[in-house]
């Protein structure tokens, strides 16, 4: 079949018809997406779903492209700017005695208690060694194993999660409708 | 960069269908007395191309079923238009795929709506599950990029989770979820219709199943009539947009509705009787698009464009821009679009008001395509006892994470 040549006034398609107030569609959809701030929210999990380790972040859609896009461009800046700064204060003489004008008192060195050269935290000062000695060492808190498995809590499928789906079991005859 | 506005028309190519689903909405059996013949669908397809619509998905029925299916899709994709199939996927062999590939048919959708035991009493007919996945294997084999669809009903809502293990290992790409709603058969079954304070026990779900596909880069397609904007919306749209929420009715706006017989709807799903706009043998689809059952969401924005809420719709914060949440849903309920009781916020606002809404049947469908009955709606406490007599009661205790979680089949019987 050959289509027919459209004359002038068929040639605009009147699909997708057009609305009538796109600016005020635009309006309460900004509304409905205020209001949507406030009343969305990430919902516990449902009994026997499992945590969520991925998916976009709770009550947010995923990000865009153009998101995506900035964010690597603000980190790229930040790392520049950074850079930059390094460069500059760098080349900066240190602050000297002078500084003193800002108040304060000038650095004192750190208190020396006989640290090892290794470092670590100070080593507690002595105490009573002979009481410590003497008591009895607290009885290890006794672990109870692991609760057993609740079998009757239904969980997500472990194909979800990657690996073939494990397959049905072998069909049982369905009940056929009269 | 101005965003590409897709527009789709999903058309019935026949309504003769290879299965009995309990909750098909067109009642979909034997092929429709006067459906469009080669001539006059080729015809159509150049009037879409024309008026703007850039994807055309073929259902049915089963659109392959038809024997000129494939010319159809071949034209379509002649026209410069995408076309992708919705099927059901009993028996679509390597062939019929090589086919549909050779037809330049890019994506195929296959309902599954739950596990082995759950589809196959759904879908009416035993050993349809495993067609389903002997379908999307040939099809993926041909190179056809496949997806799943899924109603949600209180007999599949527990199947979530292993629906989703079954067709993410299958291969597929996309999954969109719908709720069943009372029209065609499903209004014949209301005990398998979700209550609305059900809601507040599946919504957490589909936040969890939302997060599985994000990771899994499964694309989460919430359908139309699941929402509307409760805690979890921008999460749950998130894969059709940066903070993509939900506008409201778009029938008649970028979406299109065709009935085998060349009926026009705004939206495939609509009650015919109600929002046929004309039939493409008597009327051309641009005049057809023009008519008011097919520009009654263009006035969106405007206070006209939300003159048609009642009920608890009319009172909400997201009124004018939510409009009522999805059309059909609202209407197959009451008759009436405008006031949607399938909608998470309001559940919730219920919740914390210590209420619930219970929907009861009081008038029944009439028994043809795309019909539905009339129910009444009950605000009630929310700790009211259920009835004994509601053993489908849908809660999370029910959701089957595991396969080695208690099968529910013992409360299929009921359905017989």
């Amino acid at each position: 079949m050959t289509p027919k040549e459209p004359d002038s006034s068929e040639s605009i398609p009147p699909l997708p018809r057009p609305l009538d107030d796109a600016n005020e569609i635009r309006r309460l959809r900004e509304e409905a997406r205020r209001n949507l701030d406030a009343e969305e929210r990430y919902p516990a999990a449902v009994d026997g779903g499992l945590p969520m380790g991925a998916g976009p972040p709770r009550g947010a859609e995923p990000p865009s492209r153009r998101g995506i896009l900035k964010r690597i461009l603000i980190v790229i800046f930040g790392l520049i700017a950074a850079g930059l700064a390094a460069l500059f204060y760098g080349t900066r003489p240190g602050p000297g005695p002078g500084n003193v004008i800002y108040g304060g008192p000038p650095p004192q060195p750190a208190p020396d208690h006989g640290n090892p050269v290794y470092g670590g935290p100070v080593p507690p000062p002595p105490g009573p060694e002979d009481e410590r000695k003497k008591r009895k060492p607290s009885p290890r808190k006794r672990v109870a194993p692991n609760a057993p498995l609740d079998h009757g809590q239904p969980r997500p499928p472990a194909a979800v999660y990657g690996g073939p789906a494990p397959r049905p079991q072998p069909p049982t005859p369905p009940e056929t409708p009269q | 960069m101005k965003p590409l506005r897709y527009v789709y028309a999903v058309w019935e190519l026949t309504l003769q269908c290879n299965l009995g689903c309990v909750h098909c909405g067109s009642r979909a059996a034997t092929a429709r007395t006067e459906e469009l013949n080669t001539e006059e669908a080729l015809d159509l397809v150049r009037q879409m191309a024309e008026c703007g619509v850039t994807e055309v998905t073929l259902i049915g029925g089963e659109a392959y079923l038809r024997p000129d299916w494939l010319t159809v899709a071949r034209a379509i994709r002649d026209h410069g238009m995408n076309c992708t199939v919705t099927t059901g996927g009993y028996g679509i062999s390597a062939a019929t795929a090589a086919g549909m590939a050779e037809a330049g048919i890019q994506q195929v959708s296959i309902s599954i709506d739950g596990t082995r035991e759950t589809h196959d009493l759904l879908r009416g007919k035993p050993g349809s599950w495993d067609a389903c996945f002997r379908s999307l294997a040939n099809l993926r084999q041909a190179g056809i990029a496949i997806s799943c669809n899924s109603q949600i009903n209180r007999l599949s809502a527990p199947d979530l989770p292993l629906i989703y293990a079954d067709i993410l290992a299958a291969g597929c790409r996309a999954w969109q979820l719908a709720l069943t709603v009372p029209m065609g058969r499903a209004a014949d079954r209301p005990e398998i219709l979700l209550q609305p304070s059900e809601l507040l026990d599946l919504f957490p779900t589909l936040n969890e199943l939302a997060t599985w596909a994000y990771r899994d880069g499964l694309l989460f397609y919430p359908g139309n009539n699941i929402g509307y904007y409760g805690p979890y919306e921008r999460h749950l749209r998130s894969m059709q947009g940066n903070g993509a929420i939900w506008e409201g009715c778009q029938a008649g706006m970028n979406t299109l509705g065709i009935e085998a017989n060349g009926v026009i709807k705004g939206c495939p799903s609509l009650p015919t009787a109600a929002y046929t706009g004309g039939n493409i043998r008597e009327t051309a689809l641009r005049e057809i698009l023009s008519t008011a059952e097919l520009s009654f969401n263009a006035r969106q924005g405007t206070p006209a464009g939300a003159a048609h809420l009642w009920g608890f719709c009319g009172t909400c914060r997201y009124a004018q821009l939510c409009r009522g949440g999805c059309s059909w849903t609202a209407h197959v309920f009451f008759g009436q679009r405008g006031n949607n009781p399938y909608c998470h916020h309001r559940a919730l606002v219920h919740q914390k008001q210590g209420l619930r809404e219970r929907l009861t049947l009081e008038t029944p469908a009439s028994g043809e395509p795309f019909d539905h009955g009339k129910f009444a709606i009950t605000l009630e406490p929310l700790d009211a006892p259920w009835s004994e007599f509601d053993p489908l009661h849908f809660t999370a205790e029910r959701i089957q994470w595991s396969r080695s979680a208690a099968s529910t089949s013992n409360l299929f019987p009921i359905l017989n």
